[in-house]
């Protein structure tokens, strides 16, 4: 049965983006660790907007999680409510 | 004038207000792999010691951070041991001249006092230190080293100093197996004196088909240590931490499992 739960995350459009020794850029490197290409080879603005980023901020701008964050133990993926805080 | 920073911040926004798949701007948060050095032998992260001796030269670094200088806002710094990079000083001296707040991720082994000095220069800065024990021997099985005490003493007179400044939040993360599930709750009371800005409890990930070991004479077998094992009774020693941390005024956070 299809959900009506929207998702959404912020982190395609505010970062984390990470850099390895190597300058390869990754994104979401606590969970997803996509690599997005390499710093050494493209510009900063060429790698926010690869096809893979595009395709998550795309996914998330009408509330789907995409099928890659699907198995992520993230608040997003999860649900903020199983992360406590106080 | 408006600093590039707040202009570059604000067009994010718009852009994430706005759904946008393209964007303009650029990210404001930001991770760097300084290194891959490391002194420990983490039963869920390198568990033979065998860190590569791989490290971003430092003019490597001063260009990447010269390009994100004029909008980052946070920028997190790890390793390997990040506190054991070659250049940590010059990239510590760099990032105390900044607003941008920083977050590193450490054993805390080298956490020396020039060490906290130059954290303390920091604009902002939130240090994670990575101790996943209560004890001795847990200490001694999950890092494959007998540094608990250094680390101890090491973060407690970086807490003493990081009093001084609001802006400098000592972190003191957990990583949750089934070894030391049992310490879950002591590690509260080992953590309270030192006044952290959070204690975390996170489960350990990635490791459900590992069958490794650390030279300590424990066999580590991910099928039987992942949280996912036994995850009631995961989420019942989690639910005990905050309720624990809440009775004795300790920030935390805990992370359940469905």
């Amino acid at each position: 049965m299809p959900s009506d739960k929207k998702y959404f995350c912020t982190e395609p459009w505010t970062g984390v983006l990470s850099l390895t020794i190597e300058l390869d850029a990754v994104f979401c490197p606590c969970y997803l660790k996509m690599k997005i290409g390499n710093l050494g080879e493209k510009s900063l603005a060429e790698l926010w907007n690869s096809d893979s980023l595009v395709a998550l901020r795309t996914s998330f701008a009408k509330g789907e999680l995409p099928a890659i964050c699907q198995p992520q133990l993230c608040p997003v993926a999860v649900g903020k409510e199983n992360h406590k805080m106080g | 004038m408006i600093s590039g920073r707040v202009s570059e911040k604000r067009l994010i926004e718009h852009e994430l207000a706005e759904r946008s798949p393209v964007v303009t701007g650029l990210p404001y948060y930001y991770q760097v792999h300084l290194n891959k050095l490391c002194n420990q032998k983490c039963i869920m992260c390198m568990p033979d010691g065998r860190h590569p001796r791989d490290e971003m030269p430092l003019e490597r670094f001063v260009a990447f951070f010269e390009q994100i200088r004029p909008f980052a806002d946070h920028l997190t710094l790890i390793g390997g041991e990040p506190l054991m990079y070659r250049w940590i000083d010059e990239v510590l001296e760099m990032l105390s001249k900044t607003t941008i707040a920083v977050t590193t991720i450490t054993n805390a082994t080298a956490l020396t006092e020039r060490a906290a000095q130059r954290l303390l220069s920091l604009h902002e800065l939130n240090l994670r230190c990575s101790i996943d024990a209560a004890s001795r021997t847990t200490y001694l099985k999950v890092h494959g080293t007998n540094h608990f005490d250094r680390v101890a003493a090491q973060v407690r007179r970086f807490s003493e100093l990081a009093q001084t400044k609001s802006s400098i939040h000592l972190i003191m993360h957990f990583v949750v197996m089934r070894e030391n599930l049992g310490e879950v709750l002591s590690f509260v009371d080992f953590a309270k004196p030192y006044r952290p800005y959070r204690v975390e409890f996170h489960p350990v990930r990635h490791i459900s088909d590992w069958n490794v070991d650390n030279n300590t004479g424990w066999q580590f077998l991910g099928s039987e240590q992942s949280c996912e094992a036994f995850k009631a009774e995961y989420n019942e020693v989690m639910t005990q931490a905050k309720t624990k941390c809440e009775a004795e005024g300790v920030p935390y956070e805990v992370v359940l499992l469905e």
